[in-house]
């Protein structure tokens, strides 16, 4: 997750630099730009610690009783329930897909799967909840699906309830499992899943002791990336879960905008920027270094 | 034929389980997708599935929102304007606020690097409803209004570690020596970064800019906050549609966004073909 | 070969890629004997590592049959092979102790753990690897040299009737390299396992084995003992394969007593040769080796009539480029004390069975 901050930390790049050349004028704009994100977040800060009604005005601490009340910590228990549990799916998923991607000797395929699994994180979230609607609805092709192998009428509703939002976060952030799974795949030399074989493990042996052992941080990392990402799920509960499923995101929302209490939006944003942030550091101790080895 | 076995999972029952799941969940992954192109053709009048027949009865629908007599009343041609305006002048902003970035981290050493570092990697994290809230409280609280640059700059924000990631990898792929090359012969900081960095970095630019491109266009989250009455983006316009009046038309003028985005994925796939071969260090 | 059990008995194997249009490696036949240490030399390319990956069952023959102490192995995945193979980067498994290493393949046996830590601590002595000072280590802790040791006990610890070395040593250093041949013969001997030994570099292979088989291009070119190849080679690859070689064409049969010959050179030398089987025919070889020449400063009678072209004096050995009726060629050894300077005249003289005629 914290890209820039990988992609420079090898040294490659850094060779003799005594230079005079003030480095801080070329990062002045992009530090305005983070610098609006840090203003915002003192302002949410401020805002949390604020009386209803007068949020720049007054002090109080009664929005952080408020955010743990029986129903908001359902709540966040919920939003992170539904984000672990898509992680595990997702990451489960990716399995297969990696090794396909790792394993296939046609270059078309592999670059035809990568485009696959790019495309639900790139296309519009919105058009893909149009499209999950038009599968889950009452009259959706799963249940006709369903029908059709029954054979008899099924009217299972998976919109608007956790499943069906579980099967939207698992659907949009499923390349952020497979990217880190194919590269710790890709980094396992063939002799050791022979030496496994030679040494008298079958293939399922080989999985257990040695594949999935080493794919493990790889996988992980995956996890992580997407329980991170659906914490701050808005959009995808927002059209699939309908009224009945909500996330921090969809109270904080609500608090904002239609509750007209700042104060507990603003401090329910809080608790969901500390475990974006946690997650990322999570993640930071789970990837493994760059560079550690070559192949 | 000789019994069939590997050992590495190229060949054999393993394979095949493999393919066939592979295959599964990456049609299950479209399947949203396809399922919004498919119904778009519907001839009926519902979203029902599978259509009644085919035809391309709301895509003149949508024809009609953009030029017919109600034009003015739907707003389509309006939001998809603002949407590609927006888009446009994102990808413009942080390239031009990612690009010195990029070579600062890429290039110089400094005091505080680190921090720098991790800043710039955290609107990757942040969550964005909680950015679009707090722009939201902040230009109301200042009593501000930047019109459609509330917009572009959140966009902006988001974007740019995505533009920075692209540009960064594209400039470690270049040679400190060809720069200290110019520099030997007499070319200026400035001109060194503008013939030389510039030029080379120039594959891995374009992609990051198209990506923030994109991620602009279908971005919701952040539009949902901040737009206004008179800068109101096609997500918004999409969403407004899906809960007044949810028919097909929303599903052709999906596909259309989805055509958009494919177009863009499928240039910025060749951009990243193209730039491997000079780029590639070892 | 000698009346040893065989171990494993390769018939006819061959390897066909790109549906037959590339033959790796084509219709070879393999024996190894308990105890003994063949080696598999060849150019990179050869077929020998295809060679060895089938008989380890890591690849599947085209046809032909793989038989270990008398069952037929040809269809069996390697993990019911009972082979074991030392993998060239060695293949120590990144996330275990070297303990763990050693023991997966006892562990995949379903071996009783008290005796799993047994045998591990006493392959592990067998290399001089001390359990209790190498065992928790990783493979990011050890040298070059001890994940070959690991890689080795690894293998034999779970008593393998046949051991595969694909060049274990081409990570090492020349010096390591000479080192760890010495102890792994030792070590092979020891244990009276049967082992095959696939390399490229003639020197490590003509050391270490009691047999060498020499590939190219998919084909076995000769099979036998170190001596036998380099002093009796079947062709003129086998000949520059192993060593610095004179090669005269052969343009005719004047005399034939027995497997001897005298033939006449392409350059009007006429000189006796010996036939490994066949007799010599027009288009043949006759090759020398440079140390069994000898050359003399006087005409001993018989000798060929050679001017010397140029004079090296290296690792204590003069070498002397000669030109013979035409033909250049390089003499180690002489029978006069003195150094024949470049431009004088001198005579050269070959035994007939040390003078090999070999196949084109």
């Amino acid at each position: 997750m914290s890209s820039i901050a990988e992609l420079s930390s090898d040294s490659v790049s850094f060779r003799k630099r005594p230079s005079r050349a003030h480095p801080h004028l070329l990062l002045l704009p992009a530090g305005m730009l983070v610098g609006l994100l840090l203003v915002c977040s003192v302002a949410i800060i401020r805002m949390s610690w604020g009386g209803r009604n007068a949020e720049w005005t007054s002090w109080s601490g009664l929005a952080y009783q408020q955010v743990v009340t029986a129903r908001n910590v359902a709540v966040i228990a919920d939003t992170i329930w539904m984000a672990m549990l898509s992680a595990i799916i997702a990451t489960a998923l990716a399995l297969p897909i990696a090794l396909f991607m790792v394993r296939t000797s046609s270059a078309a395929m592999r670059r035809f799967a990568l485009v696959t699994i790019l495309l639900p994180m790139i296309i519009s979230l919105l058009v893909q909840s149009f499209g999950w609607m038009a599968i889950l609805g009452p009259n959706g092709l799963l249940n006709q699906v369903l029908s059709v192998v029954a054979g008899e009428p099924v009217q299972m509703s998976l919109l608007f309830n956790r499943t069906g939002v579980i099967l939207g976060l698992v659907q949009t952030t499923i390349p952020l499992a497979v990217l880190p799974t194919i590269a710790a795949l890709a980094a396992i030399p063939a002799a050791l899943e022979e030496a496994a074989s030679v040494l008298g493990a079958n293939r399922l042996r080989t999985y257990r002791h040695v594949i999935l052992p080493l794919a493990r941080p790889g996988m992980i990392t995956g996890a992580i990336l997407v329980f991170g990402f659906n914490t701050g799920a808005f959009v995808v509960p927002l059209l699939l879960g309908g009224l009945k499923v909500t996330t921090i995101a969809i109270v904080i929302r609500d608090q904002m905008g239609s509750l007209m209490n700042w104060p507990l939006g603003a401090a329910l944003s809080i608790i969901l920027v500390s475990l974006a942030l946690l997650v990322q550091s999570l993640s930071r101790m789970t990837t493994p270094k760059q560079g550690g080895k070559s192949g | 034929m000789r019994a069939s076995f590997s050992v590495t999972g190229h060949a054999g029952l393993e394979w095949w389980i493999i393919r066939i799941t592979c295959f599964i969940i990456l049609t299950v992954m479209l399947a949203p997708i396809l399922m919004v192109l498919v119904i778009s053709f519907t001839d009926g009048d519902t979203l029902q599935f599978p259509p009644p027949g085919f035809s391309m009865r709301w895509y003149l629908e949508v024809w009609a929102f953009l030029t017919g007599p109600d034009a003015d009343l739907v707003r389509l041609v309006e939001s998809l304007l603002i949407s590609v305006k927006i888009a446009g002048a994102t990808a413009v902003v942080t390239v031009l606020a990612g690009v010195p970035a990029s070579y600062a981290l890429v290039r110089y050493r400094f005091f505080g690097k680190t921090l720098i570092e991790e800043l710039l990697g955290l609107p990757v994290v942040f969550p964005a409803v909680v950015l679009g809230i707090s722009l939201l409280v902040l230009f109301s609280a200042t009593k501000t209004d930047f019109g459609v640059w509330q917009i572009i700059l959140a966009h902006s924000i988001i974007g740019l570690p995505f533009l920075m990631r692209n540009c960064m990898t594209s400039m470690k792929g270049i040679d400190v020596a060809l720069e200290e090359a110019a520099k030997t012969l007499g070319a200026s900081p400035v001109r060194v970064f503008h013939k030389i960095i510039l030029p080379l970095a120039s594959g891995g630019i374009a992609s990051g800019a198209i990506l923030v491109f994109i991620l602009s266009f279908n971005e919701f989250t952040l539009s949902y906050f901040l737009y206004t009455v008179d800068v109101f983006p096609l997500p918004i316009w999409l969403f407004q549609q899906a809960n007044t009046s949810f028919s097909p038309a929303v599903f052709a003028v999906s596909s259309l966004i989805v055509a958009i985005n494919v177009l863009a994925v499928l240039v910025l796939d060749w951009l990243v073909a193209v730039r491997k071969q000079p780029d590639r260090q070892d | 070969m000698d009346m040893q059990r065989i171990i494993l008995d390769v018939r006819g194997l061959s390897r066909e890629f790109a549906n037959g249009k590339v033959k790796a490696v084509d219709n070879i036949d393999i024996a190894v004997g308990r105890g003994e240490i063949v080696s598999i030399l060849g150019p990179s390319g050869c077929g020998k590592t295809t060679t060895m990956r089938m008989i380890a069952g890591l690849d599947q023959p085209t046809s032909g049959t793989i038989n270990l102490c008398g069952n037929d192995v040809t269809d069996l995945p390697p993990y019911r092979r009972n082979i074991g193979l030392v993998f060239q980067s060695f293949a120590i498994f990144p996330h275990m102790t070297v303990q763990q290493n050693v023991a997966f393949g006892l562990k995949m046996q379903r071996v009783a753990l008290d005796e799993i830590e047994s045998r591990v601590s006493a392959a592990l002595d067998l290399v001089q690897l001390p359990l209790s000072k190498f065992g928790d280590r990783r493979s990011d802790e050890l040298s070059g040299g001890q994940l070959q040791r690991v890689a080795l006990a690894r293998t034999l610890v779970t008593e393998p009737a046949l051991v595969l070395f694909d060049e274990p040593m081409a990570a090492l250093d020349r010096r390591l390299r000479d080192h760890m041949a010495v102890e792994l013969r030792a070590i092979q001997k020891q244990l009276g396992i049967a082992a095959i030994y696939v390399t490229h570099d003639q020197e490590t292979a003509t050391t270490m084995s009691d047999r060498v088989v020499i590939m190219n291009s998919g084909r076995i070119l000769q099979d036998g003992t170190p001596e036998d190849i380099y002093l009796k080679p079947a062709d003129r690859f086998v000949c520059e394969f192993l060593g610095e070689v004179n090669i005269l064409g052969i343009r005719d049969i004047i005399q034939t007593d027995g497997d001897r010959q005298l033939v006449r050179t392409d350059n009007n030398i006429d000189l006796w040769a010996t036939g490994r089987r066949t007799h010599a025919k027009p288009g043949m070889l006759v090759a020398f080796r440079p140390e069994q020449a000898l050359l003399h400063a006087n005409d001993p009678g018989h000798g060929i009539e050679a001017k010397i072209e140029s004079v090296q004096f290296r690792n204590g050995l003069h070498r002397w480029k000669v030109d013979i009726s035409g033909a250049s060629v390089i003499v180690h050894s002489t029978t006069v004390d003195r150094r024949i300077a470049q431009g004088e005249r001198a005579w050269l003289t070959i035994d007939a069975d040390k003078s090999r005629i070999v196949a084109p």
